[in-house]
């Protein structure tokens, strides 16, 4: 089969139509080249929605502009007020800092540059600074976590660089019980914040893998103590012949991280812990 | 362009605004090259929705507020004699096989290293990967916002994610950060 032909690429993204994908479903099903195409198409693709996701995130927040901008009356009179509010400012502010000699070209400037988009983000955003929330929502997606088919229990070696860590591995849980529990439990819609204890130093790390053994999410699992069990989601993670890995130089998992989030202060609590897993870190 | 509809109310511009905003702005800002001037093209292809009408249908919307969107962001280019997207010839043009700057040092570094990569793509095919990856958008719909006809699209893509997968794979090669076990 001819790997070079966009109409594989097009049947992995869903493209084709029935027909197509039909004959197509044929080939592939004989070409053990052409079923890794399709897999490799499909870890790209996955990559690519949670990079272009994460470039969404990064952007900022305009949102809360909307309700304002979606009225008409915004868009006939607020809007040129809001404008003329701001360059006014502009103006004010200018020649307290410039003194008069600049004004004239500051102003120009000024008033010939920024366009309304710009000003009314600024009148309507402010710049006030907030602290984190105390909830959050799970970045792995539902549908990401319905394909796993394995969980990896292992430990991180003491003494491991954070950056790298190989997983030695204790387990791997296949038993369809656990792994609906397991599933359910890191599928929990809000990840809660914690303040983590300094006197954590044991813990264990689940990787989530799907049919191929592709690390699809992955987890930390530790005690807190009086506040019980926590998963803590892990944001890299990535295998290769049969080794398991987590830590910043491991490949990013597909999944809606939002930027200035910092996923290492929030956590499931994991209360099922003993049916799902069935030992406790450090014992 | 899209044929318009009808007016549109105040909840489709609502929920527009939440999903397409920051795609659009993303994707003006890819075609101009000027983050200012593609928040004027967003906040004018609003506009233009409400004002005069447009489809109230989700998908087809996205494809309309595309089309208007790539149509100014090339105006502003043709208008301001920028060259950016405008040739059509260089919008096809080979990628960059040169590795990225620091590719093999940064490489470890996983997340962000495929958008690395993507900007180094001809621009036709980092626009349609954009609308079909960030966006949701099949083939008949970049079709139709690109101005040509879903089998190109499905060539671009494909072209681009054959580079991708490659040059992704080279730097898999030297991703060997982590020690081999030893016990």
């Amino acid at each position: 089969m001819n790997l070079d032909d966009p109409k594989l690429t097009a049947y992995a993204l869903g493209e084709l139509s029935e027909a197509e994908k039909a004959r197509m479903e044929k080939s592939v099903a004989d070409s053990p080249e052409a079923q890794q195409f399709v897999r490799e198409t499909h870890d790209i693709a996955r990559i690519l929605i949670a990079e272009y996701a994460g470039e969404n995130q990064a952007d900022g927040q305009p949102a809360n502009l909307i309700d304002i901008r979606d009225d008409p009356w915004f868009w006939s009179r607020a809007r040129p007020l809001a404008i003329a509010a701001l360059i006014a400012s502009a103006a004010l502010l200018a020649a307290i800092i410039l003194g008069p000699r600049n004004l004239r070209n500051h102003l120009s400037a000024e008033t010939k540059d920024q366009p309304g988009y710009i000003q009314l983000e600024n009148v309507e955003t402010g710049s006030t600074e907030t602290s984190p929330p105390d909830a959050i929502s799970n970045p792995f997606r539902p549908a990401m976590i319905a394909r796993v088919e394995r969980v990896v229990i292992g430990e991180i070696p003491p003494n491991t660089p954070e950056s790298r860590s190989e997983i030695r591995v204790i387990e791997v849980i296949s038993d369809s019980n656990r792994l609906t529990a397991l599933k359910n439990r890191l599928a929990t819609n809000r990840l809660t914040k914690i303040v983590t204890p300094q006197s954590i130093s044991h813990g264990y790390q689940l990787m989530f893998l799907d049919k191929a053994g592709t690390v699809v999410a992955a987890a930390r699992f530790y005690n807190v103590p009086g506040a019980g069990f926590m998963l803590q989601l892990s944001r890299n993670a990535g295998t290769a012949n049969d080794h398991y890995f987590v830590g910043k130089e491991a490949p990013l998992l597909p999944a809606d991280w939002k930027g200035g989030i910092d996923y290492s202060s929030y956590v499931i609590s994991f209360p099922d812990w003993q049916e799902c897993i069935g030992y406790s870190p450090g014992a | 362009m899209p044929e318009a509809i009808a007016p549109a109310t105040s909840d489709e511009i609502r929920i527009l605004l939440r999903r397409f905003e920051r795609p659009l702005l993303q994707f003006a800002t890819r075609i101009t090259g000027d983050r200012d001037r593609a928040k004027d093209i967003v906040q004018e292809t609003f506009i233009k929705y409400q004002r005069n009408g447009a489809p109230s249908d989700p998908s087809t919307a996205a494809t309309w507020l595309f089309t208007v969107c790539r149509n100014a962001a090339l105006n502003v280019c043709r208008k301001e004699k920028r060259l950016l997207l405008l040739d059509e010839t260089l919008m096809e043009a080979q990628p960059s096989e040169d590795p990225l700057p620091g590719e093999v040092l940064e490489q470890k570094e996983a997340a962000g290293f495929l958008m690395r990569i993507i900007t180094t793509l001809p621009p036709r095919q980092q626009e349609v990967l954009q609308l079909k990856f960030q966006n949701d958008l099949s083939y008949e719909q970049i079709a139709e916002i690109t101005k040509t006809n879903a089998n190109n699209v499905g060539v671009l893509i494909h072209t681009a994610l054959k580079a991708l997968r490659r040059r992704y794979a080279e730097a898999s090669k030297h991703f060997v950060a982590f020690p081999q076990r030893t016990t």
